[in-house]
């Protein structure tokens, strides 16, 4: 049996509209974090709705040699954590109770250690008992993936879980997720918008362009100049900080023609090597 | 806060907001007691009191009264309140839409048209079958109207100001159909066609009462065995979907029960507005939105609105009963509008 998260020749989309297409990625292993990266519009959330069971599509996905997917909705609820990207700000449940609503919905019973615990983790307990509606962005942001982490799940998809948070909260979260899945041997599938951080806190990056994956492997194979300039359009440098994790360093905009006017055997090449360096590079 | 503090902290506030259900409850005692022993004829406090422990006590004249006039007028305030409470606070989960009620969009017009079919076409059946087929049609034509909503909202992605919109073109559309369907009525027909629109209780039988409660105890367990769902819910939909809740089905299943529940009270009490609106807002206010104390807290601030609307249609002009639905309405209009301004930050 193949331990931890296969993904093979991957498509979905909204009704007649493909956003994804045939996406394949090296496995991720139990304890390990993937980040999924990629520009506006590249198919990262629909990549993570799909995995999550919200939207259909076509091939294999495994967790443990298992298609999960094909579970029913609640068997794969005690498997499946996932943190939408947003939060409704609307809702009038204590944070505590909407926490307790999916401890509940996943078959957790009158223990509350387990609710406690987490709000301690997230250190959410000064506003446990007051109303998300009244939350910051931030706080309701934690209070979801406190929703998430409540369940114990194996597999974590957390679409873009520090968007709202700031500088010291994204890397307690992502320190947190990776203590949860090193801990309990989960997967975790994080969206980020920064590359930085992505680097920092995952064993491998997933690159996505448009829906196709442009390159996945360890966070300095795939994020590489060349990725940047055919993903974002922006000349940068890869360079390491004095702690030793990459950062890139955006230098400037790619002028357009030599993006999107690439001639075909430039781009070609340019993939080519993409795809010598990450395994993987789909048109 | 320390740990052991935590569960302990939010157990002290379901305690307090079970405190406030039972207030709602005592409450609502109070009123039907005040509902009972008001009314054009006196009827002293202490005499009605006697009398439903003891029958004989009264003489003939007041028996009749009590109990073919004032109890079940008063009984079908309460249950009428809490099937539109009850609805109100399921319609609102499931639109994700704090403006929406049966009759904010157009569900108990819709169940008016319906009511209103029967009573002119179905005049020539026996009086029985009758009975049944108001309030039959009512849930068809409500039921109707939900799925009409849901589609429309579902097709166009509409927001909350959307689907409000929506409902007010469906109220218009069956107050016309109403209309079409009195033009053609003969004078019987009409004269209760009109007592509908008003919304009355006044000629409550025990049959009709009869069939309100069993809607209601049939309706009440199914939404309480889906308290957690409907917790999560609130939490988004993306969110709820990921916990394994069927969402696409648990819609439809509560706006069938929506139509079942609007569709009956309309039948029998008429077109009575925003307690489905109100009695939600009232039981969010004071009890949040954890479905177990807020669905049946719903149930009991729609009861006691419309107990204490009922006690006002006696009240407000000695001698004469105001049809119940323009006492709701003049009421109900104001504190509608004033949510409005509350929510239009979410709108």
């Amino acid at each position: 049996m193949s331990e931890g998260l296969s993904i093979r020749d991957v498509s979905a989309g909204y009704g007649p509209r493909q956003v994804l297409h045939d996406i394949t990625l090296p496995q991720m292993h139990p304890g390990t974090i993937t980040a999924v990266v990629g520009p506006n519009a590249a198919g990262k959330s629909t990549f993570m709705k799909l995995l999550a069971g919200l939207i259909s599509g076509g091939g294999k996905i495994s967790l443990n040699g298992e298609a999960f997917l094909q579970r029913p909705p609640s068997a794969r609820a005690k498997l499946v954590g996932y943190l939408p990207q947003s939060i409704p700000g609307g809702s009038g449940l204590l944070a505590y109770e909407s926490v307790l609503g999916a401890y509940r919905m996943t078959g957790g019973g009158s223990d509350t250690e387990a609710i406690e615990r987490i709000f301690r983790l997230l250190d959410l307990e000064n506003v446990a008992l007051r109303p998300v509606s009244e939350l910051s962005g931030g706080k309701r942001q934690l209070v979801g993936l406190a929703q998430v982490l409540v369940r114990d799940p194996r597999l974590l998809l957390l679409d873009e879980p520090t968007s709202a948070l700031d500088l010291r909260w994204q890397i307690e979260v992502l320190r947190i997720v990776r203590e949860v899945v090193e801990r309990e041997g989960a997967v975790a599938l994080v969206c980020v918008h920064d590359i930085n951080l992505a680097m920092r806190f995952s064993d491998m990056v997933v690159v996505l362009s448009e829906g196709r994956l442009l390159a996945a492997g360890p966070p300095s194979e795939a994020i590489t100049a060349e990725t940047l300039k055919i993903g974002w359009q922006v000349e940068a440098r890869i360079e390491n900080c004095s702690l030793g994790y990459p950062v890139v360093l955006a230098d400037k905009l790619a002028r357009s023609e030599t993006v999107i006017q690439l001639p075909r055997k430039k781009l070609e090449r340019l993939k080519g090597q993409l795809r010598e360096k990450t395994g993987r590079c789909d048109d | 806060m320390s740990d052991a503090s935590l569960s302990f902290s939010y157990l002290r506030i379901y305690r307090r907001r079970l405190v406030v259900v039972s207030f709602l409850a005592l409450a609502l005692g109070l009123s039907f007691l005040v509902d009972v022993a008001t009314g054009p004829s006196v009827f002293p406090f202490g005499e009605v009191l006697r009398g439903f422990f003891d029958p004989s006590s009264l003489d003939r004249a007041k028996s009749v009264i009590l109990w073919e006039v004032r109890l079940p007028y008063a009984i079908m305030a309460v249950l009428v309140g809490a099937a539109l409470g009850l609805a109100g606070a399921e319609m609102q989960t499931v639109l994700n839409n704090p403006l929406a009620s049966p009759f904010t969009l157009g569900v108990s017009e819709a169940a008016a048209f319906g009511a209103s079919l029967a009573i002119v076409f179905g005049l020539l059946l026996p009086a029985a079958i009758q009975t049944i087929a108001v309030p039959l049609l009512a849930f068809l034509t409500a039921f109707g109207a939900c799925l009409v909503i849901q589609a429309l909202s579902r097709a166009f992605g509409a927001g909350a100001h959307a689907v409000i919109l929506f409902g007010i073109a469906l109220v218009f559309v069956f107050k016309a159909l109403i209309a079409l369907v009195q033009f053609v009525a003969d004078a019987d027909a009409l004269q209760q066609i009109v007592f509908w629109t008003m919304g009355s209780l006044g000629r409550t039988t025990w049959e009709q009462l009869a069939i309100v409660a069993c809607v209601l105890a049939v309706c009440f367990p199914f939404s309480m065995r889906a308290v957690w769902m409907m917790t999560a819910m609130r939490t988004g939909e993306a969110q709820a979907m990921s916990l394994g809740i069927p969402v696409e089905r648990l819609r439809l299943i509560v706006l069938f029960r929506v139509s079942v529940l609007a569709g009956v009270a309309v039948a029998f009490a008429g077109s009575i507005g925003f307690i489905g609106l109100v009695g939600p807002h009232i039981a969010r206010l004071s009890l949040g939105e954890d479905h177990r104390l807020y669905l049946p807290g719903s149930a009991l601030a729609g009861a006691l609105i419309l107990s204490v609307a009922s006690i006002a249609s006696k009240a407000l002009i000695p001698g004469i009963i105001i049809p119940i639905g323009i006492v709701t309405a003049l009421v109900g209009v104001p504190l509608f509008m004033a949510l409005i301004v509350k929510q239009r930050h979410r709108l």
